[in-house]
């Protein structure tokens, strides 16, 4: 699922944390962020801070349930 | 804020700007950004509201501690926060920061980065801010944190007073490790701290800031873990300062066994502030001990060792007739000698010598009242509350408090 645009991803990235399993960031490439690491949540600030980057990535729950704790910040 | 506190606050940020990019951030006691001369703030903002140093702080000011905070996150950074407060309440919150404070934590950062695939440049992107983080050593880091902390506060403290986070964060590779000559000032403060304790100098907390400094970064090999090298650094500090007290004329024998107890207490240390606690009361203890021997001119041999037999079984029941068996002096003539040179009957020095001890632990350890009074020997808490009581005229919890 896509991430809206626009979202407070500091607050994105504190509902990753309360998150069961692995929640990923996956872009067109192929490229993943594991959003449970600190150093990736580093790394999508920095990919936030330029909208483009993150348009094109799809937000992955390993854990079904954990897409309805993100659900406010993913498109339908 | 009031203007003078504005003004100091604003001069220190520009000072910090000179020749680096380390920046200023000024928070609400709920943690909320007011502002900040970052021009990334967005970014370094969020990485900070991110990390373990954000909760770090956040418990930090729940405990209503004014003590700065020194902190690190799980990629390096670090951040230092002074606190504001007026009539026992925190008002505001300062903070500096981040910078790396070894070229260890900006070169594991940058392998780790490498590592990774780029995702469409924001891994090129965050490197790159990364890599304009000045690295400060952490000497010079907590040199920056005493001025922060004065600037916000008037109040001058030294490096012991900093306050350490509990949680310790140990992300690292133990492959990453490497070897850093030891900087000038650095020796020079480590061969000030040694002298300090040959001489028996009681004055020596007027350097303090600099010891400390010294008993941080006398060892040479750099882990990018930084709880297990600030042991490193304590541990070898120890072993210096134990050579410098059997120079001072500390005997051999009561030396080492004092560094060997302290090793311990280093090992066992769970958070960083306990690490320099113990620190601090060790070197404050070689540093009164040598202080004793080159002023008690007029102590005999047979007195001053059994001063040190009472010193090494202190959690023993002792008799004058085992010191004196064990010292190899006739229990009569040991008596009297150490009433007239001690000034005291030997059972009131040991019960003396038991509170020191019970002082020491509360002050450089976590142990509790019950712990202390069973490693001392006393039958139970009750009557060793009193004993402590009776001499220092508060009880054991008031005086810890009083720390």
């Amino acid at each position: 699922m896509k991430l809206k645009q626009g979202v407070d991803f500091v607050k994105f990235l504190h509902c990753v944390q309360a998150c069961r399993g692995d929640v990923l960031l996956v872009n067109a490439s192929g490229d993943r962020l594991d959003l449970k690491s600190t150093l990736c949540e580093y790394i999508f600030v920095a990919a936030a801070s330029s909208p483009e980057m993150t348009a094109d990535g799809e937000i992955h729950c390993k854990n079904d349930a954990d897409y309805a704790l993100l659900s406010e910040f993913l498109e339908d | 804020m009031d203007e003078l506190l504005s003004g100091r606050l604003n001069f220190f940020s520009e000072l910090l700007t000179c020749g680096q990019e380390l920046w200023t951030w000024e928070f609400d006691p709920d943690l909320q950004l007011i502002q900040t001369n970052c021009p990334q703030s967005k970014s370094f903002g969020a990485y900070f509201s991110l990390s373990i140093c954000h909760k770090q702080l956040s418990e930090h000011i729940k405990s209503e501690e004014t003590a700065p905070l020194i902190m690190a996150d799980e990629v390096g950074f670090s951040w230092i926060a002074a606190v504001e407060h007026t009539h026992e309440q925190i008002t505001r919150i300062y903070m500096i920061g981040p910078c790396f404070t070894s070229d260890a934590f900006s070169q594991l950062l940058e392998r780790k980065l490498s590592s990774k695939p780029d995702f469409g440049g924001a891994v090129h992107m965050f490197a790159e801010q990364a890599s304009r983080l000045p690295i400060i050593p952490l000497t010079t880091w907590f040199q920056m944190g005493l001025m922060f902390h004065f600037t916000v506060t008037g109040e001058k403290i030294t490096i012991s007073d900093f306050a350490y986070p509990s949680e310790l964060v140990d992300g690292s590779d133990k492959d990453d490790s490497k070897l850093q000559e030891p900087s000038g000032g650095t020796w020079l403060a480590e061969q000030d701290a040694m002298r300090m304790i040959e001489e028996g100098r009681l004055d020596y907390k007027a350097v303090m800031g600099q010891l400390s400094m010294a008993a941080s970064f006398v060892v040479s090999t750099e882990t990018p873990n930084p709880d297990r090298r600030l042991k490193n650094a304590v541990l070898s500090f120890i072993t210096l300062c134990t050579r410098a007290a059997i120079r001072g004329g500390l005997d051999a024998e009561t030396a080492y066994h004092l560094g060997n107890t302290y090793i311990d207490g280093v090992e066992s240390a769970q958070t960083l502030s306990e690490l320099m606690r113990l620190n601090s009361t060790m070197y404050d203890d070689f540093v009164m001990r040598v202080h004793k021997i080159k002023s008690a001119v007029g102590i005999s041999a047979a007195v001053q060792s059994c001063c040190n037999y009472i010193e090494f079984h202190l959690s023993e029941q002792m008799t004058l007739a085992e010191i004196a068996k064990n010292t190899g002096y006739a229990e009569l003539y040991l008596a009297q000698k150490f009433k007239c040179e001690i000034g005291l009957p030997v059972s009131k020095y040991i019960q003396l010598q038991r509170i020191e001890k019970a002082k020491r632990l509360l002050k450089s350890t976590s142990k509790t009242v019950l712990e202390i009074s069973e490693e001392l020997g006393f039958c139970n808490s009750s009557y060793f509350s009193k004993a402590f009581r009776d001499i220092v005229g508060v009880t054991p919890a008031q005086w810890r408090k009083s720390q």
